[in-house]
């Protein structure tokens, strides 16, 4: 009795009864190479309802099983009543074989139904493992680059193949792309269903709207009842120059001839990577067809960041404690890493889209044995669970979504883990700069401090932005007067102001910067006061932070159209001596710098100190000057970082009062101090 | 002080005398605006033309009752103060300018500077065409802590300010913040003419501050109304000796001294059958602790009893169903209404022996006094009191009181004083060079101090 098949691959067979054995059981080994894996049917006809199962046989060792639980739409013109009579074993028995074919090439592979002893002739196939598999076992640490490459080698074949490709009718019904994603290589996946006799690997053109892509695309495919029997499912990779949209309309056509044809599900679905990924575990071992293995390890590379698409998740374990972003400088890290199985090499973080290496100079490690309930017996993993290190890279302040940690192993292969993005803190905003001294208690000593530090004075620079100007008076000579954020003191530097301004004749003006906090409208109703009683120009600027008054100083000096300046920084008061020596500067601006000495009021027998918190000078000076001067951070506790002329004029003493005296931080000063050294 | 003299002897100031106040006696009732209506009242009934302008909340604009035609109010919202260096928002010094420009007064006695802040008084006395007189009811220019010079949170005495003693009272504001606030006082102080001091003690704190001694007048508040003085209360052998305590219940104010002398006296039958504390008051912003604790001891104590709040007008007549009044002050004081009050009810006061309680109650005259905080020294003399020779002997020391005429007569005096002796201010002199140190000796009253 034969029993026809549709016609396809060469090593699909004609079913044979055997008239050797009185036995009901009938069936046939199809296909069984590599490349397709090995399937077939197998049926009783006292029972055709039975389900079998069938057992994979090398030398006598069952290595795997798999029911017959594929429907033979072959078997049911004849036997409508019949259970599915096919099966298909999936991909992992292949990788079993491949395995073992290395070891035992001279071993024979059977196929017995459960419980029966019949076996399944095979006919011309190939049952030595050894004709099976020809080729020596490929390294696994291999397979990723070799996908890879193929993929590359037959996206370039396809170049052609897309110039010349003419649209031809389909021999048969198209597949359909069902759903796609894009993972953070670059690689387009796709899944869907398609005829399952068209090649699995191979160049393709990719058709859409009207562009003719060149691909190269590797797919495995698996069983699916909701298709008929001359399709199947299918997940894979396409290597081409295109991103899936939701209205994309792609046709595939796949192979050296382009005939097969898959077109696409409109609308497109495009999942998330996470998701194609959760898709291709659920399906990667239900794969008969095809390259999953390779496919599996394509995800696992180390520019495939999808949490837990590398490695075993069971055999590696993570988590951040702390993630201290700079931005333009990177990351210190702390947190801990175990790996069971494999020995960590590195570590590399992804934060938005920037990918950062961790340096390995700056790691340390300690012990974790909080982690213990993890693993327990697995002291000497402990031992150095914990870990500190910096990580380099182009932080942004802006992109720092779904953190990932990937642990990179020596053996090539990476695992990811999510980070909780509340251990992200943002240095400078989120928390003071001190914090860095939590993970670096030795941060000044570092051979990275030069950096952290320029990256400090940039982010600071860039966090105080400008200034916006709520009102503007245009004054050529203009006293610059920082609003403290304490209530008190701002009523008294308007008190002060109203005082004085009658002591000022014409071209004298006042500007304000005051911040955005909760003495804003205290400091709107007394600037209102202030432009009521005095006659002078008044101009009211805000920033988010006064004590960077002086970062902005540019931008109200050009705002106002100054030519000549004092600028009184917070938690600074002029004393009756400064408002003279106001006078005596716009009397004769000089090409210098002035420092109106600033004097701690309760210690009566000081001349005060020189500093940059409260000065005079010309714009045009100041201005060319500021373009080249490092950020300073923090309060002024001396004259820098503007230049000092120690000329005669240079000071006048005892012009000005602190309110608070200026202090700052040892990390702060060291900030200071490497800038004025590089 | 000749009261009879005529204060002016240059001929009548040329232009109302306006009196101005942080708040109107109709809204509250505190010492200081108690005394400036006072000296209102007293010039008005010397026939000179007064104004009375006080600030008051917003709020209280119900509570408002002025009381002549020549009272002002300048409404103002207490939110917009700024209490450390008492500075006001622009509202109410427009206003007050307002009206001094409208009414074009010879004299602005400022009686606080609260609500209008301290700006105001140098922005009012700089004008050339007034003279500008400050009467001092406190310590606040000197003392952040309420003015009472009493450290926080201890509550100990102080007798002298720093920048330093201050910051310690005061951690949340720096020292250099003190140091500001003095100069700032000093710089507005440097405008005004002269000074008024309720008591030598208080005037005496202040020039230790900085004040000039001779910018300074000692005047005593005059009772608006002063009771009629009656004769001690008949006695009987059994008569318990009755001593009472009129004022805000709060501990400034010695309450808890007197609660803690009570249980002392409720442990001896002979003194709880022979003394009585009668507390006349009200609870203002105590605590709930402090009041239960007042209640109960009421309820157990038969030698304290609660007599409740009562009104300026009853005082004389409530004073008199006593035999002493008892001022048990915790802090300096100044010149507190209630000794006036005893006195003209003609009675002797019993009080902490410190700052201007015992500048006006004599030792062994015209009361007793006890050491602070000593309750075993306040039972002794309370003892001591408790004898009708000792009565006798104090009741004839008790000095006559000043009524709101002779105040006015002695402000008016004061005032053709400071305005005599007032020098006009050096100029602005616009180039100096800084190092020249002249500038800053032009103006002693207003040299900074560490």
């Amino acid at each position: 009795m034969f029993i026809a098949s549709q016609a396809g691959e060469n090593n699909t067979l004609l079913a044979q009864l055997s008239e050797t054995e009185i036995t009901t059981m009938r069936g046939a080994i199809e296909v069984c190479d590599a490349r397709h894996g090995i399937s077939g049917w197998a049926l009783d006809l006292s029972d055709l309802r039975r389900v079998h199962v069938i057992q994979l046989l090398v030398d006598d060792t069952v290595l795997a099983s798999c029911k017959t639980h594929i429907t033979r739409d072959d078997i049911m013109e004849i036997m409508p009543d019949e259970a599915p009579a096919g099966f298909r074993f999936p991909a992992a028995a292949m990788e079993t074989l491949r395995r073992l074919a290395a070891m035992f090439g001279e071993a024979r592979i059977t196929l017995r139904v459960e419980g029966t002893g019949y076996i399944l002739p095979h006919g011309d196939l190939p049952v030595v493992l050894g004709r099976l598999f020809p080729a020596a076992p490929e390294p696994r640490t291999a397979e990723p680059a070799d996908l890879r490459a193929r993929l590359q080698e037959e996206h370039d074949q396809a170049q052609l193949l897309a110039r010349e490709f003419a649209y031809v009718s389909p021999d048969c019904l198209p597949g359909l792309i069902e759903v796609a994603s894009v993972d953070t290589g670059g690689y387009v996946w796709v899944a869907g269903w398609m005829q399952r006799q068209a090649p699995v690997h191979g160049p393709a053109v990719l058709v859409d709207h009207q562009r003719n892509l060149a691909a190269g695309y590797a797919f495995a495919q698996y069983e699916r009842t909701d298709v008929d029997a001359a399709a199947c499912g299918f997940i894979g990779t396409l290597h081409v120059n295109w991103k899936p949209k939701r209205l994309s309309d792609p046709v595939l056509y796949l192979g050296e001839d382009a005939h097969s044809e898959i077109a696409t599900l409109s609308p497109l679905r495009v999942i998330t990577w996470r998701e194609f990924v959760e898709f291709f575990e659920i399906k990667k071992d239900e794969c008969h067809s095809g390259d999953a293995a390779g496919l599996e390890q394509l995800m696992k590379r180390r520019d495939n960041w999808a949490v837990n698409a590398g490695g075993d998740p069971e055999a590696s374990y993570a988590a951040l404690d702390m993630v201290l972003t700079l931005p333009g400088f990177g990351c210190l890290v702390s947190g801990w890493a175990i790996s069971l199985l494999r020995p960590i090499d590195g570590f590399m973080l992804r934060l938005g889209t920037t990918v950062l290496h961790c340096d390995r100079d700056t790691l340390f490690f300690k012990p974790r044995p909080d982690v213990a309930s993890l693993l327990p017996g697995c002291e000497n993993l402990l031992a150095r669970a914990g870990f500190t290190g910096v990580f380099r890279g182009p932080v942004t302040f802006d992109d720092l979504e779904t953190p990932t940690l990937k642990l990179c192993f020596a053996d090539g292969s990476s695992s990811n883990h999510a980070v909780d993005v509340k251990a992200l803190r943002q240095l400078g905003r989120a928390v003071p700069l001190e914090a860095a001294l939590e993970l670096y208690p030795a941060l000044t000593s570092e051979a990275f401090f030069p950096d952290f530090a320029a990256g400090v004075r940039t982010e600071i620079r860039r966090a105080v932005g400008s200034c916006r100007a709520h009102t503007v008076q245009a004054a050529p000579r203009l006293v610059v007067m920082t609003a403290p954020d304490q209530r008190s003191e701002m009523f008294l530097l308007f008190e002060e102001l109203i005082h004085h301004a009658g002591k000022f004749g014409d071209n004298f003006g006042f500007a304000i910067i005051a911040g955005t906090g909760p003495s804003r409208s205290n400091a709107v109703e007394l600037f209102a006061n202030l432009q009521a009683r005095t006659q002078m120009p008044c101009s009211l600027f805000f920033v988010d932070d006064p004590d960077y008054a002086f970062h902005v100083l540019p931008d109200v000096l050009r705002a106002v159209g100054a030519r000549a300046f004092v600028f009184v920084g917070p938690g600074v008061f002029l004393a009756d001596a400064g408002w003279q020596a106001v006078q005596s500067h716009f009397a004769e601006p000089a090409a210098h710098p002035r420092f109106f000495a600033v004097v701690d009021p309760t210690a009566a027998d000081q001349d005060g100190i020189a500093t940059a918190a409260c000065f005079a000078w010309t714009t045009i000076g100041f201005a060319a000057w500021v373009g080249t001067a490092p950020d300073h951070i923090g309060a002024f506790s001396d004259e820098a970082p503007l230049p000092r002329d120690l000329g005669q004029d240079s000071v006048y003493p005892r012009a000005a009062w602190f309110s608070r005296l200026p202090s700052v931080t040892p990390l702060v000063a060291a900030i200071n101090q490497q800038a004025k050294s590089s | 002080m000749d009261y009879a003299a005529d204060p002016f002897p240059a001929g009548a100031p040329d232009g109302p005398i306006a009196v101005v106040c942080h708040a109107h006696p109709s809204v509250s009732k505190g010492g200081a605006e108690i005394a400036a209506y006072t000296l209102y009242e007293g010039l008005n009934k010397l026939g000179y033309e007064a104004l009375f302008i006080a600030s008051v909340p917003e709020s209280d604009r119900a509570k408002l009752a002025l009381g002549s035609a020549r009272e002002r109010a300048v409404f103002f919202d207490p939110i917009s103060y700024d209490h450390f260096y008492h500075l006001s928002t622009p509202a109410p010094l427009r206003d007050l300018r307002a009206i001094i420009a409208a009414e074009r007064p010879a004299f602005v006695n400022f009686h606080h500077f609260m609500n209008f802040g301290i700006g105001a008084i140098r922005a009012i006395a700089s004008d050339p065409n007034l003279t500008a007189v400050v009467t001092l009811h406190e310590f606040l220019a000197i003392c952040h802590h309420h003015g009472q010079m009493i450290t926080r949170p201890a509550k100990l005495l102080c007798d002298r300010s720093s920048p330093s003693a201050c910051g310690t009272c005061f951690p949340e504001q720096t020292r250099q913040q003190f140091a500001l606030r003095k100069n700032l006082f000093m710089d507005a102080f440097g405008s005004v003419a002269g000074f008024v001091s309720p008591s030598r003690f208080l005037a005496k704190r202040f020039t230790d501050w900085g004040l000039q001694d001779e910018a300074i007048a000692v005047i005593e508040n005059g009772l608006a109304h002063p009771a009629v003085r009656t004769p001690p209360r008949p006695r009987h052998d059994n008569t318990p000796w009755i001593f009472g305590f009129f004022g805000q219940i709060n501990p400034f104010k010695g309450v808890d001294t007197l609660l803690r002398a009570v249980e002392m006296i409720g442990r001896s039958k002979s003194l709880s059958r022979r003394i009585q504390i009668r507390i006349h008051g009200n609870f203002v912003g105590q605590g709930e602790a402090f009041t239960t604790r007042f209640k109960t001891m009421v309820d157990d104590y038969d030698c304290l009893s609660y007599a409740g709040p009562y009104d300026n007008a009853s005082v004389g007549r409530l004073m008199s169903e006593c035999d002493y009044v008892l001022m048990p002050s915790t802090w300096w004081e100044n010149s507190p209404v209630v000794i006036q009050e005893a006195y003209a009810a003609g009675r002797p006061v019993i009080c902490t022996g410190i700052g201007g309680m015992a500048e006006k109650i004599k030792d062994g005259v015209s009361g007793l006094h006890f050491r602070v905080g000593d309750i075993a020294d306040l039972v002794h003399v309370l003892d001591k009191a408790a004898h009708p020779a000792m009565l006798a002997e104090l009741t004839a020391g008790i000095p006559a009181v000043t009524d709101a005429e002779d105040m006015a007569r002695a402000y008016l005096a004061a005032f053709s004083r400071f305005r005599a002796a007032r020098a006009q201010p050096a100029p602005e002199v616009i180039g100096l060079p800084v190092e020249d140190d002249d500038y800053n000796s032009a103006k002693p009253q207003a040299r900074l101090e560490a």
